[in-house]
């Protein structure tokens, strides 16, 4: 899927301005905006300086936020995507024995 | 390289410590007594950040190395410091890895700090697992042959992905993780897949519960862990035919 990225290597899900750049990457496949607005993305051949000066080159996929929000509000987004399937299974009446025709 | 820093037998009235050996840990040891765990007898030591260059059968090399989680003066009077990080028995033609540990404030503890290395020297002490398993649906699991060294692990496989990790480890207080050794012998053709790797907790997929990746380089890679907090799974992935020799895995 495509990420956008900032000058702090901060990851967007969307690009208002265009002012970002564009990556391509597997690694958000199915994670909500929250999730992924709270990682970094560093590009293989680019580097990135953390506040005590390490420095880290990429191809390096990192969160910036605690992660134990972000891994909350992944939950949750899983959580209100299977009821939202559920509901649609039973606006259409499918039971889980019965295929869909 | 390999002059002997500080050389000796047993112990000597001048010297803050003695070395002694044997696969019974000492009864009444007094403070700063190094005990190397060997049924070889101890024929004399060196303590060197180098392997002793012309060692003979039975002598024991400490490596010194501030990476130690331990330091003792090695005199009575003035000072000479030393860390030791890890003991070797030579055989007579190679290095043997032996366990080692210093009695230090009435108890005896490790050389290596083991909540900062997952892998020190090629040894470690949480769950290792080299495992195959697919990628995705359109992979398959490899196979690995793990080879331990006398510094060091080597890990082969062959067709398929997989990973090798270790854990659960605690990262509450690390920055970063870094691992070291030879990747020289991964595959060029699938270099997108070795990554230095973080997991939640181990799925069905390789990349399954990820939470933080680093291209692997020759000698190794650093990702950076300072918003993690708890235990997680760290290793490495791999796909195809491959050989990964890894030496140091550790946080800072």
């Amino acid at each position: 899927m495509k990420i956008y990225i900032d000058s702090d290597c901060k990851c967007h899900a969307s690009n208002p301005e265009g002012v970002y750049t564009i990556v391509e990457t597997d690694f958000f496949d199915g994670k909500c905006r929250e999730l992924i607005e709270g990682y970094r993305f560093v590009p293989s051949g680019q580097s990135w300086t953390r506040e005590d000066g390490e420095v880290f080159t990429g191809e390096m996929v990192a969160p910036w936020k605690d992660y134990a929000g972000l891994d909350a509000a992944q939950r949750e987004y899983e959580r209100q995507l299977l009821a939202d399937m559920q509901a649609a299974l039973e606006m259409l009446e499918v039971t889980p024995d019965e295929e869909v025709a | 390289m390999g002059t002997c820093f500080l050389h000796g037998n047993g112990g000597g009235a001048a010297l803050n410590f003695k070395v002694v050996g044997g696969t019974t840990q000492p009864a009444s040891p007094k403070e700063n007594t190094i005990w190397v765990n060997t049924e070889t007898a101890v024929t004399g030591w060196c303590i060197s950040p180098a392997a002793p260059l012309s060692p003979a059968a039975g002598m024991v090399w400490i490596m010194n190395d501030t990476r130690s989680a331990i330091s003792l003066n090695a005199l009575k009077k003035n000072s000479i410091m030393i860390w030791p990080l890890s003991a070797k028995q030579y055989t007579g033609s190679a290095w043997v890895d032996k366990s080692s540990m210093i009695y230090q404030g009435s108890a005896w503890k490790d050389f290596v700090n083991w909540s900062k290395y997952i892998v020190n020297a090629g040894t470690y002490k949480l769950a290792m697992k080299a495992e195959g398993r697919a990628w995705d649906s359109s992979w398959s699991a490899n196979t690995f042959t793990v080879t331990q060294n006398a510094s060091s692990i080597t890990f082969k496989h062959k067709s398929g992905t997989g990973m090798v990790y270790w854990g659960p480890f605690d990262l509450t207080n690390a920055s970063t993780l870094t691992i070291q050794g030879d990747f020289s012998g991964r595959n060029s053709n699938r270099n997108t897949y070795y990554q230095l790797s973080v997991w939640s907790a181990i799925g069905t997929y390789v990349p399954t519960n990820r939470v933080a990746v680093k291209q692997l380089g020759d000698t190794g890679a650093s990702v950076d862990v300072s918003s993690l907090s708890g235990s997680y799974y760290v290793g490495y992935t791999v796909a195809d035919s491959g050989t990964e020799i890894v030496t140091n895995f550790f946080i800072a």
